[in-house]
Formats: C-alpha cells, structure tokens, sequence
C-alpha cells in the first residue's frame, strides 16, 4: 500500500470532474478498486470518492423512463420495488451478483466503469436502452450504454469523465428475462450472461425480441441477426434451436474459435432456449 | 487522516492511511482483532463487519468511509458479560471449528437477524452465501442462526 496517496471526497458532480486528473482513480463501493490498490495495478497518485456525492443516488421514475444514479448499490436494484417492478431484468441481475456484503458496497456505475467483460448489469442496461448520462471537463453528454465499453476491462471512458445516471427504458413485453451461468449458485463470476425480452401479438407470433449477450466476448451486445430471425416467428423448439445456432454464430464472428467454446457454444444455446421456452407454455 | 466514528456504540477516532482498507484500520489502528482478513479480494467474508446495518467487507471497504458511521464488530456483540444469542448457538451447534470464518459469520448473520428476525432457512442461505467456511460444511452454521433467531423472537 503506498502512503503517498491522496484522498479526496467531493460533494458535487463539478468538484469530482475537477478532480479527476490523469493521476486520479475513481472509488465508489470500493469492490474493484480496493482489489487493485492491493495488488499494485492501480498506478495513479489519487483517489476520487464520489459516495459523498448525493446526485449520484437518485433512483425514480420520469415520465416513461427510470432513472438509476451512477451510486446506486446493487442490494438496493435487488431489492428497490422500481426496479423491481419496471425493470425486472436490472433486479434479477442484481440478485445473481456477488455476495451480499459486496452487493452492499459495489455500485451500477462501478460496475459499468470497470468493464469487465462479465459485467452483470451490462445486459440488463443495454436491454432497456440504457444511455449514461457522463460529466466531464466539457460539461455533460449521454451516451448509449454499449459504448462506453471499448474492450475487455477497458471502458470507453475518459481521464476526467465520470458517470453520473443512466436513463433506462422499461418495457411492457410479456417476456422480459436475465440469466446467467457461473461454476457455482451464488458468489458466481459469469461465465455467460444473457438478458432476453420478446412479446407476441394477436397472432401468435413474436412481435419483437431482443437478445444481449454478456461474458462471451470482449464487450456486451445485442445479437441483432438473432433478434431479426426471431421476429415474426411463432414459438416453437424448432425455432428457438435455429436462432440459438445464429447467436452462437453471432459470437463466433466477434471472438473466433477460442478454446472454451466447446463449452460456451452449447452454453449458451442452451441457455437461450430455456429462456424462451414460455413464449410457447405461456402469454 | 483523522477517521472519527461510531464502534459497537463508542465515539472513536483513529488514525488512517489514505487508501487504507477498514480491515487494516479496523484490526491495526483500533485493535478489533475479531475482524480477520482472509483473502483480501471480497470473496471469503471473513473481514465482515456491520456499517449503518449492512454487511460490508471491510476490506474492500476504505477506511475513510468509515469516517462519520456506525460501525459493529464481534467485539460488540457479547453484553452484560453475556454472549450474543448468535454466539450461544453456534457453540451449541458446533458452528465453529477453527473460528477463523466465525466472527464474519456471526456479524453478517446479526445484520440479517436486525433486519429479518424470522428469516427461512434459504433466506440464511442466501445471506450467508458471501462466507466461506472450510471446516463446518455450513450446515451447523445455517442450523444455528434459526436457532438463534427463535431464542431472540421468544426474548430469552
């Protein structure tokens, strides 16, 4: 631990931006940064708390869309009735994360700016059209969530930049679902992660889906070639195997044949079938 | 920097590095030896403490978010010379083997309790899931804390 480290607390969105020097590192829940200060990876000369920053714990809803702080612990987006309610997919995110005692310490924003691949509330945001709202040394500006990862553990972010809120788009469609598998039940890093939506119309047929994939490739995304053949489509096994063969597809182009795929390609077809599988049983 | 806070109930004050973790400040500044720093990395729970009713790791917790909060040790738990509840039971259970896992357990297991007096047993399950205990196979542990909750609901 080095003793040189300056610690700086600000109570406003400015002060921290102000801050936020090359030199400077972020610390919010502590969960990822704490773990990089202990192993050295950290190299910077400074650490911004942004916990005292009140803005940052907003969590409500405005006219059609929620607004979740950048602050915002992940026990309360399990546990918070909004989320809940409106953005289930958040919530049940939430419940798969960590343990407890990180869950109550690490943030959305936290989780969002170090970009781990297997970041779990990666697919929920995109799902609901998540964009963040980011300050900086020019003011503020939003931004789509599934670009402000730009690689693996590499957020798009900027020295200087830092998330304040992202602005999530809940949806009404009969099946809106998060999943995902790691080696164990609970305290369990993703192997993959997937958060599906999809509705039907007055015929039977799927009216819209929506696939986002997470921990399989550098970044989160949307599986659009997926989410195009699903479209239109009335439900059925037959169906849901073609499109999970596209997603694996989907994925195979971004990360060519690594040697887990003989694991994660069935993994995630799998996976994605089951989480289909009411749109025949059920709505 | 100066880290004034609430311990088991006391004002206390200390002296923190910047970017000291509260496990270090916790144990070596103020002496709470209970709180034990197992992996370092939040993933085995050992270094649980209560803060403002929650369950944190305390060590991926820094110390200077300690500063202006009440914090709950095991050290606070015994009262009047008498053990906590939660302590009694996992005596009688045999909850404890080494002990090293204990006092995070017992912390993390009395904010659940705090929180949800008459908890499921998958409710303690799913609490209790970011501790990690080598030698009891968690079921005495699970065991002790309804045993606990029940002695604490009937006020004895």
């Amino acid at each position: 631990m080095r003793e040189h480290i300056e610690y700086f607390r600000p109570t406003t969105v400015d002060e921290a931006v102000a801050a936020l020097t090359d030199e400077a590192g972020i610390i919010a829940g502590g969960t990822d940064m704490m773990i990089d200060l202990r192993s050295g990876s950290f190299k910077g000369s400074r650490l911004v708390d942004v916990t005292g920053i009140e803005e940052l714990r907003v969590l409500k809803e405005e006219g059609d869309t929620v607004i979740v702080g950048a602050g915002v612990k992940i026990e309360e987006l399990r546990s918070n009735e909004l989320v809940r309610t409106k953005l289930p997919a958040l919530a049940q995110a939430a419940n798969k994360f960590a343990g407890l005692q990180v869950r109550n310490q690490a943030t959305i924003g936290g989780n969002v700016g170090h970009a781990a691949p297997c970041g779990d509330t990666h697919p929920p945001l995109i799902l609901y059209d998540g964009v963040a709202e980011v300050a900086g040394p020019g003011g503020r500006e939003m931004r789509p969530v599934a670009e402000l990862f730009s690689g693996p553990n590499r957020s798009a972010l900027k020295a200087g930049e830092l998330l304040v809120r992202f602005i999530l788009k809940p949806d009404t469609a009969a099946l809106v679902d998060f999943q995902k598998i790691g080696r164990r039940k609970d305290l369990a890093i993703s192997r993959v992660s997937l958060a599906v939506l999809a509705d039907k119309n007055d015929k039977g047929l799927i009216s819209r889906a929506k696939v986002v994939l997470g921990a399989c490739m550098p970044t989160t995304r949307r599986m659009p070639r997926t989410e195009e053949f699903l479209n239109g489509q009335a439900p059925s096994l037959a169906v849901f195997r073609e499109a999970a063969g596209l997603m694996a597809a989907e994925m195979i182009e971004v990360t060519g044949r690594r040697p887990s795929l003989a694991y994660k390609e069935p993994a995630i077809q799998g996976l994605l079938m089951r989480m289909l599988l009411p749109l025949i049983r059920r709505f | 920097m100066k880290i004034t806070f609430t311990l088991n109930g006391q004002t206390a004050s200390g002296e923190a590095a910047p970017a000291q973790s509260a496990v270090r400040f916790l144990r070596d500044v103020m002496g709470q030896k209970s709180v034990k720093e197992g992996c370092g990395i939040g993933e085995c729970g050992a270094c649980t403490v209560i803060v403002d009713g929650k369950a944190v790791n305390s060590c991926l917790m820094p110390a200077a978010q300690l500063e202006g909060r009440v914090v709950e040790t095991t050290e606070g738990l015994e009262k009047d010379g008498q053990p906590h509840p939660l302590q009694t039971a996992f005596v009688k259970h045999n909850a404890i083997q080494c002990g090293y896992c204990s006092p995070g357990f017992l912390m993390n297991a009395k904010a659940l309790l705090d929180h949800n007096p008459a908890p499921e047993r998958d409710e303690v399950e799913k609490a209790l899931a970011g501790n990690i205990c080598r030698c009891t196979g968690y079921q005495q542990i699970v065991d002790a804390v309804l045993d606990a909750s029940e002695v604490m609901r009937k006020g004895e």
